[in-house]
């Protein structure tokens, strides 16, 4: 036992109490780092929200990710200067593209929150209720999943005009159903545990119930959705600025950016490019990170 | 199966009434004046309030949804301001451009991609498979849009290879009508070089198309032969002395092919979203193109035929989807 | 020649936390026309041993580390893919234990039957093959086996499909069955119909059969020899009688001294104490020394050989208290009084 630094009585409670906890999570670690798919996920979605995070205060053009205009640098190759080469009002690319990750990511936490926020609670009361409050909210769901989900948001940004607000709530409105889905069925299974039951027989309230076991149980298939979602729900932002319904420019938007680039094709290829690029690696990494985490907490053998 | 069939199509019918609900409540939550979009920008403030009467949007709601079901019922679904068209019109003109195309991407997707993944699961932990593999993540990955533009860039650009957009070149002579369909109506009329010149025309936006549905089509058919070729009933077959390659190509695939149906279902929903995409980097004249430049331009009546029109087609397909399973799996008949 | 000759076979299974020695040098021979029964626990590698000899282990985890299998005189583990499928069903048939998840459920009974009637001849005809599968289903005395061919197996009850399955095996007209464990996942009634049926087609197609079974009572209705396998070895292989009148090795003592006596129902049935040790890191010499009652320092330290108990050359038993004549019969564990 080193004597450098003895741990003080209230971390060695902490352990002691939540030792399986801390086990569970040294394991679900150790099981995660064995995938190395799973691990460049994890290292993309990090690079993403490091970028993020510090991104407008390390681009070498502060000024153009607001879009100021340098008209005589106009479309320049890359170069050393410009590592991505400027597009049509001068700005630097690079810089665009970093600043827009932090766009993105606020796109995508929007996007997903709102859609977990209004479709687990339906899905656990579907699910856990049933009956006729089951097919309801489940029909409901089925008619929003029977449309395309680009097309309904297509519909809905039409109908409000376009924007980069209207593209976020449209596709909120597209993707909670799939929230419900997925926590109605694992509430529906969760509901027929024994140690419901048993919680029922003892004369737990519903809200009992609904708070300590269902809610903790749902946890790990709602995590592994969300994640793959966050990718899923930026590339269909970026869709949304492609076709010129999401956010307007100059806004450093992914999708806007291509948008616009695309008018200089192909003698200016490299404009929509590389944005394209960032959009990739950021779907690509959190598709990863969502694959590993599902082997992760729910491994089965044939995922591999 | 009848009674399957039966209560699989009372279901859509029920969905379809969702739909027309949902496509009602967005058209009547826009800020925008339907009726001063319709008039134009030199109206002046009593036209617009004529067209406002004559449209029935001065009623009150529940009785202007009355009023939208029974045209959609007559199949009115307005007039486009763009192409001056009635909607239907439009949708009938850019529906078989579409079809075509996902119908190409899908073919091209269970073509490859499904003896592509019974192939990986066979040779597992091989090269090909890891390739497969790396393959299957990105393909769902990829931004259509932008892998578009890319291979628009070098395959027809640079290289001269195909042409950049478009059904047919400008100068070529369109087959006459039988489905709609070019590549179909022109193989029927035996126009060989027509046939050629919509071939290369089709072939990046199918193939763009595509890959989404080509991945998952990977994962999932590599995922279930794994775990069937695991199992023990391919174990006894194997024991009895049945052939390897009936036991996978036969034995074993019929199982997996019906986790592989589901997901089919689930990417003809997402392909046909992506045609909005993919349309617009190649100009191909179908229903997402229409969408789009209707959408931009406010133009609701078309954007709303599209998604009713796309609707229907998506939970069609799913109605096949289902069909075929139950015809695949003897099990779930008799529910 | 013996039928079928497994000589010090070793196999292991590389796993998750290392490599589990399954097989830890098997020797057994079968005459043509025996009825041999391997009895053990779960998990002491006999239905491992039963695939081994068709090679059905799947080949990346599972790993042979020496011995050999000889069918009719032919090298199994040398034999090519070729060689290896046309013994599968012609050469030797296999019955498995769980007729659920061994048919393929989607399906017909009749397609799976023309599948494995193909495999062993390809130039039959849809009317032969019909033919011959109403023929083999009715020789497992299935009725109405006509209408039969069209069911799918979840249409079916276990003992019909069970049934099925041992038609299937026997479809290619085998010298030689295996039946591994083919009535552990029926009910009671059902076991003894299944298990006649199976004697009664031994008897009358001349059948060499090895029968697989953690049930005692099972392998005693119908195997002459019976087989005693613990923790991946054979510790006791004699004839029946001999088996169940003079048990010699202490773990098959404690086996018998389990099962529970109807003539004295005050009296609880004796365990063996412990359990079967973990195959990655087996207890050095014999495997059940940690358990034994008999257990002596050379045990831990030699594993003891399969050989012939006094002057009984057909009475075989790996035991160094047996070899040396130790205490035949001593503090060996009786029927407690309750």
């Amino acid at each position: 036992m080193s004597a450098t630094a003895a741990p003080g009585p209230r971390l060695a409670r902490f352990r002691a109490e939540y030792a399986g906890v801390l086990r569970q999570g040294r394991f679900f670690a150790w099981t995660f780092a064995r995938s190395p798919s799973a691990l460049l996920g994890l290292a993309l979605v990090a690079a993403f929200l490091l970028l993020a995070a510090i991104g407008p205060w390390i681009v070498p053009y502060p000024e153009d990710a607001r879009g100021a205009v340098h008209l005589a640098n106009r479309l320049q190759p890359p170069s050393a200067s410009h590592l991505f080469g400027t597009d049509e009002m001068g700005n630097d690319i690079l810089t665009r593209v970093i600043t827009g990750t932090r766009t993105s990511f606020w796109i995508g936490l929007t996007i997903t929150g709102l859609a977990a926020l209004v479709g687990v609670p339906l899905g656990i009361m579907a699910g856990y209720f049933g009956g006729r409050v089951r097919s309801v909210i489940m029909r409901v769901t089925d008619v929003f999943l029977a449309v395309p989900g680009l097309v309904l948001a297509l519909a809905i940004v039409a109908s409000l005009g376009p924007g980069i607000l209207h593209g976020v709530l449209a596709l909120a409105v597209v993707w909670w159903p799939g929230y419900v889905r997925l926590i109605e069925a694992k509430a529906l299974t969760l509901r027929s545990e024994a140690y419901v039951e048993a919680a029922r027989t003892m004369g737990a309230s519903h809200r009992w119930i609904l708070w300590h076991h269902i809610l903790p149980n749902c946890v790990s298939p709602l995590v592994v959705k969300a994640s793959m979602d966050m990718g899923m729900a930026i590339l269909a932002a970026a869709s949304l600025g492609f076709v010129g319904l999401g956010a307007k420019p100059p806004a450093p938007e992914w999708g806007a950016m291509i948008s616009v680039g695309r008018t200089f094709m192909p003698d200016w290829w490299w404009y929509p490019a590389f944005p394209g690029l960032f959009i990739f690696l950021t779907v690509l990494g959190f598709n990863l990170f969502g694959d590993g985490l599902r082997d992760t907490l729910d491994p089965r053998s044939a995922r591999g | 199966m009848l009674r399957l069939l039966a209560r699989r199509i009372a279901y859509v019918a029920l969905m379809l009434g969702g739909l027309v609900l949902i496509t009602f409540v967005i058209s009547n939550v826009t800020p925008a004046d339907p009726a001063a979009l319709a008039a134009g920008p030199d109206a002046t403030p009593d036209m617009v309030a004529t067209l406002r009467q004559e449209y029935g949007l001065d009623r009150p709601l529940p009785e202007q949804f009355v009023r939208y079901v029974g045209d959609l019922l007559h199949f009115r679904l307005g007039r486009s301001i763009q192409s001056g068209n009635e909607v239907t019109d439009d949708l009938a003109r850019y529906l078989p451009a579409t079809l075509e195309l996902v119908l190409l991407a899908m073919g091209f997707a269970c073509v490859v991609g499904i003896p592509l993944g019974v192939l990986s699961a066979v040779r597992r932990h091989s090269w090909f498979d890891h390739a497969i593999r790396v393959l299957a993540v990105s393909g769902v990955a990829l931004p259509a849009f932008w892998i578009a533009l890319l291979l628009q860039l070098v395959l027809a650009v640079w290289m001269g290879w195909l042409p950049t957009g478009g059904q047919l070149s400008i100068a070529a002579d369109p087959p006459p009508v039988v489905t709609g369909m070019v590549l179909l109506d022109a193989l029927l009329a035996g126009e060989w070089a027509t046939v050629s010149d919509a071939a290369a025309h089709a072939v990046m936006p199918a193939f763009v198309l595509s890959l989404p549905c080509l991945a998952s089509v990977l994962r999932v058919n590599r995922a279930e032969m794994i775990e069937v070729l695991g199992s023990d009933h391919v174990t006894a077959a194997r024991a009895h002395g049945v052939a390897p390659g009936r036991v996978v190509g036969l034995l074993a695939l019929k199982n997996a092919m019906l986790p592989t149906m589901a997901m089919i279902g689930l990417r003809f929903g997402w392909m046909l979203g992506s045609t909005v995409l993919v349309e617009t980097v190649f100009d191909w004249p179908g229903l997402g193109l229409y969408a789009v430049s209707s959408a931009i331009a406010s133009d609701f009546k078309p954007v709303m035929g599209v998604t009713l029109c796309i609707g229907l087609l998506f939970m069609l397909a799913n109605l096949l989807v289902d069909l075929a399973y139950g015809w695949l799996d003897p099990r779930t008949r008799g529910a | 020649m013996s039928l079928l000759e497994i000589e010090d076979y070793r196999l292991a299974f590389d796993g998750f936390e290392g490599r589990a020695h399954v097989l830890d040098g098997i020797s057994l021979s079968v005459e043509a026309g025996e009825a041999v029964g391997v009895v053990g626990e779960t998990g002491c590698g006999k239905s491992v041993l039963a695939r081994s000899i068709l090679r059905l282990n799947p080949a990346p985890p599972a790993r042979v580390t020496g011995g050999a299998i000889r069918y009719d005189g032919a090298d199994v583990l040398a034999m090519d893919k070729a060689a290896l499928r046309r013994m599968r069903g012609s050469d030797i048939g296999m019955v498995f234990q769980d007729p659920v998840t061994y048919l393929n459920p989607v399906f017909t009974i009749g397609q799976q039957m023309a599948e494995v009637l193909r495999a062993h001849d390809r130039r039959l005809s849809r009317a032969a093959i019909r033919a011959r599968s109403v023929a083999l289903l009715e020789s497992v005395r299935l009725p109405e086996a006509g209408a039969l061919l069209g069911r799918y197996p979840h249409e079916l009850s276990g003992g019909m499909r069970q049934r099925v399955l041992i038609a299937e095996a026997l479809a290619g007209n085998p010298r030689l069955l295996i039946a591994d464990e083919p009535t552990t996942a029926l009910d009671v009634t059902i076991q003894r119909q299944v298990l006649a049926l199976i004697a009664d087609l031994v008897r009358r197609m001349g059948l060499t059969l090895i029968l697989i079974s953690h049930d005692l009572g099972v392998i005693g209705a119908i195997c002459r020899r019976i087989v005693v396998m613990y923790a991946g070895n054979i510790v006791e292989d004699a004839p029946a009688e001999a088996l169940f009148g003079r048990p010699l090795h202490p773990y098959t003592r404690g086996l018998l001294a389990a099962i529970p006596d109807l003539k004295r129902p005050d009296h609880l049935p004796a365990s063996i104490p412990g359990s079967i040790p973990n195959l990655r890191q087996p207890p050095p010499g014999c495997r059940f020394h940690p358990r034994c009652p008999l257990a002596m320092p050379v045990c831990a330290q030699v594993k003891p050989v399969l050989a012939p108990a006094g002057d009984e050359a057909s009475h075989r038993v790996a035991c160094h208290a047996v070899a040396t004549g130790t205490a035949l019969g001593a503090a060996v564990p009786r029927a407690v009084p309750a």
